[in-house]
């Protein structure tokens, strides 16, 4: 019942913006892609699974804030438990965001340069819906401490910096910052082995090895920041 | 605390009666132990409820493992208007707050400010619906300004945090 119930809120909250995400991947994207003449499929290909992330990770956030439950917290946690409420409201919650990774990029495949993408799409859906679950449990985690608003900001900016882990140890190579950029960047939740943008782009074959190890990895970081949700929530008023 | 006993907790605006009921409640962390004899309903102020009333009291009926027939019952003991809570009166979101208090029949009974925005009908349900849970043995405590309008037993005055 209250994993039906965030279901449905979250069904609520994320329609309109799943739509308007539709509608730009299906109509807009290939109108723009024309500009990029030479680069056409590519540019298709890299909106829509650009898109993809950004819809999942931006509704992740949104969810985020919303875990707890609001007035329901108070009613409801008291007779569950903190553990119970938090598992159903977050399966709830990953359910609808896992629906709307895979509705976004099966329907993308109306165009022929994503169809191209093959089963790679599904481990691009998988980071996506992976990321989304990390944004809304990061979210949950901080709103423990500052504003919900606050907390999706500041979990919006740490999910960008593991998304772009490798582009900022690049970037940082031969300065003498790197190994301290490298060991903080262990702390900041990350899926990215589970990223295939750039494989997809080049037609360069999937390393099953490397979904698998991301695929551990974000449910490692799942399981922690779960926990951490959970005892923090220990910790605090219930209302 | 004794079951079959209301007690009313008075003091003036501050003193902490909302807090000791949120702490009885196990809603709020405080230094120190309560020990609830048995299941907990707590009316006060939780904050947005974006959902109906139906889909709430199905909510709370789940979580305490009570079968739906005790909502229905408490809907034709409490007057509740449906519709999404958070666009109720307030007079009207005080009853869905009462009844999400009082469907599984707890062994004590929590109300913060229970006749806030009610009506004379209103406050005769809340009436009720005390007498009630003292009548089935539970214990009652309520915090109130308005102690001549509620069945007390007993009166228990608050200063600063402390009992008077």
């Amino acid at each position: 019942m209250i994993l039906r119930d965030a279901a449905q809120e979250a069904v609520q909250e994320l329609w309109l913006p799943t739509l308007a995400a539709l509608g730009f991947a299906l109509l807009a994207l290939p109108l723009l892609a024309e500009s990029a003449v030479m680069v056409r499929d590519r540019a298709v290909l890299d909106g829509v699974l650009a898109l993809a992330w950004l819809l999942s990770v931006g509704s992740g956030l949104r969810l985020g804030t919303l875990l707890g439950g609001q007035g329901l917290g108070p009613l409801l946690r008291p007779a569950v438990g903190d553990g119970r409420f938090l598992r159903d409201r977050l399966a709830g919650h990953g359910a609808v965001l896992a629906g709307q990774a895979s509705l976004v990029l099966a329907l993308s495949c109306l165009h022929a340069p994503v169809r191209g993408g093959g089963p790679g799409l599904l481990v691009h859906g998988l980071a996506c819906a992976g990321e989304a679950v990390l944004a809304t449990l990061l979210t949950a985690l901080l709103a423990v401490v500052v504003r919900p608003w606050l907390g999706a900001a500041c979990a919006g900016a740490l999910l960008l910096v593991g998304h772009l882990e490798q582009e900022l140890l690049a970037s940082l190579a031969d300065t003498s910052a790197r190994i301290p950029a490298q060991a903080l960047l262990l702390f900041v939740p990350s899926v990215e082995r589970l990223d295939v943008q750039g494989a997809l782009l080049r037609h360069s074959p999937i390393d099953p090895a490397a979904v698998g190890v991301g695929a551990v990895e974000l449910a490692g970081w799942c399981l922690l920041l779960g926990l951490a949700v959970r005892a923090a929530w220990a910790r605090v008023d219930r209302a | 605390m004794r079951n079959e006993e209301v007690v009313g907790l008075l003091g003036a605006n501050g003193a902490g009666k909302s807090t000791l009921l949120l702490v009885a409640a196990g809603l709020r962390r405080a230094d120190g132990l309560v020990h609830p004899s048995g299941t907990v309903g707590w009316m006060g102020e939780p904050g947005s409820l974006p959902r109906t009333t139906s889909q709430l009291l199905a909510l709370v009926a789940h979580a305490h493992g009570v079968a739906s027939e005790a909502v229905e019952r408490t809907r034709r003991r409490i007057p509740l208007a449906d519709g999404p809570v958070d666009t109720l009166s307030a007079g009207q979101r005080r009853l869905v707050l009462l009844a999400t208090a009082v469907l599984h029949d707890p062994a004590v009974l929590l109300l913060d400010e229970p006749l806030t925005h009610l009506d004379e009908a209103g406050r005769q349900v809340v009436v009720a619906e005390v007498e009630r849970a003292r009548a089935r043995g539970a214990a009652v405590v309520v915090a109130t300004h308005r102690p001549d309008h509620l069945p007390l037993d007993r009166r228990v005055q608050l200063v600063d945090g402390r009992l008077a």
